[in-house]
């Protein structure tokens, strides 16, 4: 236990850097994009309520005012979502080859620790979703705050209405992703994101163990996992069955953690019996 | 320890934030304004079979919701698996209760028939083949209440070259021959379009479609229209003798909008045991407000709002005689949106979904329940909004979708 904790810790640290700069240019970002969104909003105003001489509440009907939303959708808000998620998805695959392709080869003395193999395996796959969590526990800290800035900044006759944080999340499409409105949905979403991680690492692992001829096994692996999950829905769909909706999240629920357990099981057992250094 | 920081940190930023933020979104729902009936005159025990359901149209966010025996509860107060299967008919829901297995896959409340020893259920599958070349067939299914038989097959639909779809919109059951009653569209090569209204005839036992009796066929040209309505059964799937076909036309103007032309629409009563078809005689005046009525086998209730109240007119479709006039105590508001429905001898007639003019803030919704036979006023209430921060309540407003009596 204390190995693997330790493991856990150790990748965190070497990531620290570039998941440190990412958790920073979320918050400079989204703060600029709230000051300059909501500037160059007032100047507009400004400018035609002088040219037309009409007053606040006229160019509110005459214009619309603002919220939250318009601030939320434009890309220097959500251009560090896209950015975190793209490169912790590809840091799935960086956090196995850099150890065979970095200096001085790490996995060597990775393999090398007295711990089973599997903690190695689960310690990458920890890290990666501690990390995920980090970015949006991040923004759900930093949403509030950006909407009192928000708040602060524009007079209360401009403003459509004052949101809560929970509506902000809803009205965007992209938050409402990252944060689902109830927790069920968190667990539901999160723990599909867990399945689908699993299953790319034991892909990587097919494609260390047997290279070129793993690529396909991989491949092939991750078409059946997906099958596998699917099944019910390809069921349903060619009308053999109908799935009440509380069986079908069940059985799908069921069919997830069995996807989960072997693909971990299969990726650990390849690490320890096949992989190749 | 001092190595663990950083993962330390993590750990505890994602636990306490993710963790309050959920808390929070939970207990949230209770932030949201009650809507309550809030009682003029009667008493308030009559709400209690009473069901709305509607919108709570807050600012900016949208928040389904059920007023249920005067109690609102918002669809994000229940939980993940409560809305899991979204709003189902009352009704849907008791069959699927009872007959688990047999309503399997099965839905559109009106493709059934209930009496006390049979359950049966008549669809229309629509599928095209590789060459595309569109096949349809009637899913029949029948269950026998107590021996728990299920009988299910599969018959093309006649005629099918012919019909572009169908749709069904009755089933019963007359001397254990299943009648499917549907409004079909017709395939035409020009202009011309044709509405007809389909009666199958199917043998349970020997499965295979008896006959197929075209009650109803109406052609015409754009921009005129026609509409065939079915007014809506009070009790859709018991056994009913007779089935009312409303049949309505209109005429887009050019450039302009649609008009329904209510003096030369009809109304046929179709009796499945005589096996007759008629034209209903209703005086002038009542005609057109067929579209909206009720209908429970033997009288038709229709919603009259020429007067300066609103009346609920009961005509006896046997004699084709008005038997019953009852003015609501309610002036007819034409911005307004009237809701009507007929149960346990009474009238429910909700009015609301207006918004003042000046500041667009919602009128309260109003209630009325009567006794259908007597006129007495039972009840009288119209809406409050309740919330913790009346000052947030401005411009909110409740959109009724429907109202169900149990």
């Amino acid at each position: 236990m204390m190995r693997y904790i330790k493991l856990v810790n150790f990748e965190i640290n070497r990531f620290s850097k570039i998941y440190i700069s990412l958790l920073l240019i979320t918050l400079v970002s989204q703060l600029v994009g709230v000051i300059i969104g909501t500037k160059s909003f007032l100047n507009r105003a400004l400018d035609i309520m002088l040219e037309e001489k009409i007053s606040e509440a006229a160019y509110v009907t005459n214009y619309g005012g603002i919220d939250f939303t318009q601030i939320a959708n434009s890309l220097w808000f959500q251009g560090p979502i896209a950015l975190s998620a793209v490169a912790l998805v590809f840091y799935i695959f960086l956090i196995w080859y850099r150890d065979w392709f970095g200096k001085n080869t790490f996995i060597y003395r990775l393999l090398m620790l007295p711990t089973s193999r599997l903690s190695i395996y689960l310690s990458k796959a920890t890290a990666i979703f501690l990390m995920v969590l980090g970015l949006i526990a991040l923004q759900i800290i930093i949403l509030p705050m950006e909407n009192a800035l928000f708040n602060s900044y524009v007079p209360e006759s401009l403003l459509n209405t004052e949101m809560s944080t929970s509506s902000i999340v809803k009205m965007n499409s992209v938050l409402n992703l990252v944060i689902p409105s109830t927790f069920t949905q968190f667990l539901l979403s999160y723990g599909i994101g867990l399945m689908a991680m699993s299953i790319l690492f034991t892909a990587i692992m097919f494609e260390r163990s047997f290279r070129i001829k793993g690529i396909i096994l991989g491949l092939v692996f991750t078409g059946i996992a997906a099958a596998l999950f699917l099944a019910p829905v390809f069921i349903m769909a060619s009308e053999s069955f109908y799935f009440y909706p509380n069986e079908l999240f069940g059985i799908m629920t069921a069919l997830g953690i069995i996807v989960t357990g072997l693909s971990i099981w299969l990726g650990s057992w390849l690490l320890k019996n096949r992989v190749t250094v | 320890m001092k190595r663990y920081i950083c993962s330390i940190i993590i750990v505890m930023v994602v636990i306490l934030s993710i963790g309050t933020y959920y808390v929070k979104v939970a207990s949230s729902a209770s932030d949201l304004p009650k809507y309550t009936f809030k009682t003029l005159e009667g008493s308030d025990k009559e709400l209690d079979p009473v069901i709305i359901n509607g919108t709570h149209q807050g600012n900016p966010i949208y928040e389904p919701l059920t007023i249920e025996s005067n109690q609102t509860t918002y669809s994000s107060e229940k939980s993940y698996f409560e809305n899991f299967s979204g709003i189902i008919d009352l009704e849907m829901e008791k069959l699927t209760k009872e007959y688990r297995s047999f309503m399997r896959g099965k839905d559109s409340i009106d493709s059934f028939y209930e009496d006390d020893d049979f359950l049966a259920y008549a669809s229309v599958n629509e599928d095209f083949t590789k060459s595309g070349k569109k096949e349809a067939e009637f899913d029949i299914a029948l269950l026998e209440k107590k021996s728990e038989d299920e009988t299910s097959f599969n018959i093309e639909l006649p005629d099918q070259e012919r019909i572009m779809n169908t749709s069904i919109r009755d089933v019963q059951l007359i001397h254990s021959k299943l009648q499917v009653l549907t409004t079909n569209d017709v395939n035409s090569n020009d202009e011309k379009q044709t509405k007809e209204v389909h009666l199958y005839t199917i043998d349970l036992a020997n499965k295979k479609v008896l006959s197929d009796k075209i009650l109803l066929s109406e052609s015409f040209k754009n921009p005129n229209q026609v509409e065939l309505e079915i007014p809506i059964d009070v009790a859709r799937i018991q056994p009913n003798n007779m089935i009312l076909i409303s049949l309505v036309k209109g005429i887009y103007h050019e450039d302009g909008p649609y008009e329904e032309k209510p003096n030369e629409g009809k109304l046929l009563s179709y009796n499945y045991e005589t096996e007759k078809l008629e034209t209903v005689k209703l005086p002038k005046k009542e005609t057109d407000m067929v579209r909206g009525g009720k209908f429970d086998g033997k009288n038709l209730y229709v919603v009259d709002i020429k007067s300066n109240n609103y009346h609920i007119k009961t005509i006896d479709l046997s004699n084709q005689k008005i038997t019953n006039d009852l003015e609501l105590d309610l002036a007819v508001h034409k911005d307004e949106q009237y809701f009507a429905t007929i149960k346990n001898g009474r009238v429910y007639f909700l009015l609301g979904n207006g918004t003042n003019q000046q500041d667009r803030a919602y009128k309260p919704a109003q209630l009325h329940i009567a006794d259908l036979k007597t006129g007495k006023t039972l009840y009288k209430g119209e809406t409050v909004i309740q919330s913790a921060d009346q000052k947030k309540t401005k411009n909110h407003g409740f959109y009724i979708e429907e109202i169900i009596v149990q």
